[in-house]
């Protein structure tokens, strides 16, 4: 068992990071938008800590969170005000731009970002605070579900225009949704940085974004557990087909969502079928 | 000051005019039907009250203040609640959380006290479950609670939507058709619902094709086709009328003749019109 943790812990740390990202993508779309801007967030939050780290090492990793949290929620709010007005298809395709133009703007700084050389992290984050961390945003999403928030969350997903009639100011839930998600998204930027000790212009990019909106889907976008189990199954496929498909092992990725989207298309957890399953049983 | 007053409403959609110049009273605590062909703009006029669609010229009063101003969220506190004429529920959420969403506004907790339960927050969520078991106890479907709302019989859906516009605690409630689809019984049981609801002071909009329905409940009935107010009346008045006669039925068969060959008339082309009387028009 602990040769198996030796051997897997690094790929267990990123999986729970891309858990956290999943998160900030799937409460985008909890409010019904599908958002990729969380990577551009997360890319400014982490560039942000990591330069902070160049000048001051040593700080406290609270002080790095913090950095991490208040650019990624800032850049969110900014961000909010110039998209969130559009609809829900340009609206994608718009969030898809802010993390291209995260990418220019990083590598056009060179001066704090290291541009094409990257910028290297001395801080390292144990894997015990990554386990914290990630139960203490579990919590939060676990709470919010049954808060008056997430109610409001459910309806403007499902219908915005009977969720408006019975006075949910949707624009208003999609905004806090959104900030929340540069929140989580900066917090786990901040944790790729030190688990990288490494930045470059590519640690942020489409990949990343498409395998954390991925992750959310594939896992369950109606309920929170279900970007966490995406996000380890999408760490652990590759790994587990590494002996079988060598350097094709990516592809399990892509053929994996294409079955969940054709066979499950309201993913691996769905609470619909979990309350068909209790009722069933209460039933007999 | 009646409870609801439509000045002139218009609502253009590209060259079409959906509503043209509506006028309308309502009064506190009465109930008032809207009834018309299909396409004679009842649903345009209760998406323009409701604040679902926004009117093109005209404005809205409701209890004296304009609402044609804001914003569709803000229809809540004037006291406007509605049901749609296609049933529109939140897929996946059980029937008490449905009750539970159109209790958010009178829900007081701020955003930070959610991320963190504290003893209001979880009192105010057990307050909103049990005002929403009352709700639903009132309409008789509170045994169906904890079952997916999708995949209740189509007269419990209805009764819902109108258990879900209840939670806002309106004191006018909009029905888009809410009998459509449904046998006597049913419409029946509707009929008491909203009779009780309207004991309790809650005045009521009715748009409905069902003639016997709106007969049976509203003291005042509205015509409307093509856009157009055609009369207003008891609804002994109204369903006597002539004019509305025309516009269900059409004219009567010697009228249609004769306008017909009016019409014939004034139209001067190469083809036989013997042709035209063979038909038997």
């Amino acid at each position: 068992m602990s040769n198996f943790w030796n051997v897997y812990s690094g790929n267990f740390e990123f999986a729970f990071v891309l858990g956290i990202f999943a998160l900030s993508a799937y409460i985008g779309l909890w409010s019904g938008v599908l958002s990729l801007a969380p990577i551009a967030f997360a890319a400014g939050a982490a560039f942000t800590s990591a330069r902070v780290d160049f000048d001051h090492p040593g700080l406290p990793l609270a002080y790095h969170l913090l950095i991490g949290v208040s650019v990624g929620s800032f850049l969110a709010l900014v961000t909010s005000f110039a998209l969130l007005r559009l609809g829900t298809h340009y609206l994608a395709l718009a969030t898809i731009a802010t993390v291209l133009i995260a990418r220019v703007i990083v590598l056009n700084l060179p001066q704090y970002t290291g541009a094409t050389v990257g910028i290297p992290i001395t801080r390292m984050i144990s894997t015990t605070q990554i386990l914290i961390i990630l139960a203490a945003v579990c919590l939060v999403f676990g709470t919010l579900r049954k808060s008056r928030f997430g109610y409001a969350l459910d309806a403007v997903r499902e219908q915005p225009e009977v969720a408006s009639a019975l006075g949910i100011n949707v624009l208003r839930v999609r905004r806090i949704a959104f900030v929340m998600s540069g929140f989580f998204g900066g917090l786990a930027g901040v944790m790729h940085g030190q688990l990288s000790h490494y930045l470059s212009p590519d640690s942020f990019y489409l990949d990343l974004a498409f395998i954390a909106i991925a992750s959310a889907v594939l896992g369950g976008a109606y309920i929170w557990v279900g970007p966490i189990v995406g996000a380890l199954i999408y760490s652990a496929l590759p790994e587990l087909l590494r002996p079988f498909l060598g350097s094709y092992k990516n592809i399990a990725n892509g053929v994996s969502l294409v079955l969940i989207m054709v066979f499950l298309q309201r993913g691996l957890i769905d609470p619909r079928v979990f309350r068909k399953l209790i009722n069933r049983k209460g039933k007999s | 000051m009646s409870l609801l007053e439509v000045k002139d409403l218009t609502r253009v959609f590209g060259g079409l005019t959906a509503l043209n110049k509506f006028c309308f009273q309502l009064e506190d605590g009465e109930i008032a039907g809207i009834v018309g062909p299909n396409g004679a703009g009842k649903t345009t006029a209760l998406n323009l009250i409701s604040g679902l669609d926004s009117a093109t010229s005209g404005t809205v009063l409701v209890n004296g203040s304009l609402s044609t101003d804001m914003q569709s969220h803000e229809y809540v506190k004037l006291g406007i609640a509605r049901t749609y004429q296609n049933i529109r529920l939140f897929l996946g959420m059980s029937v008490l959380d449905h009750v539970i969403v159109g209790l958010d506004s009178r829900r007081t907790t701020k955003f930070f006290q959610m991320l963190v339960p504290n003893r209001k927050e979880l009192s105010e969520r057990k307050k909103m479950r049990e005002l929403g078991m009352e709700i639903l106890s009132n309409l008789s479907i509170d045994h169906l609670a904890e079952a997916e709302a999708t995949t209740l019989s189509y007269g419990h859906q209805r009764r819902l939507e109108i258990a879900r516009a209840l939670a806002t605690n309106p004191k006018l409630l909009l029905l888009d058709e809410p009998t459509a689809g449904m046998n006597q019984t049913e419409s029946q049981d509707v009929r008491d619902i909203l009779l009780k609801l309207n004991s309790e002071g809650i005045a009521l909009l009715i748009v409905e094709h069902n003639i016997k329905f709106v007969r049976d409940l509203c003291k005042s009935v509205t015509v409307l086709n093509f856009g157009q107010e055609l009369i207003t009346g008891t609804p002994e008045e109204v369903f006597s009328s002539s004019v509305v006669r025309e516009a269900y039925l059409g004219k009567p068969q010697a009228e249609r003749v004769k306008s017909f060959d009016n019409l014939r008339q004034g139209v001067s082309r190469d083809f036989n019109v013997s042709d035209f009387s063979e038909v038997g028009v």
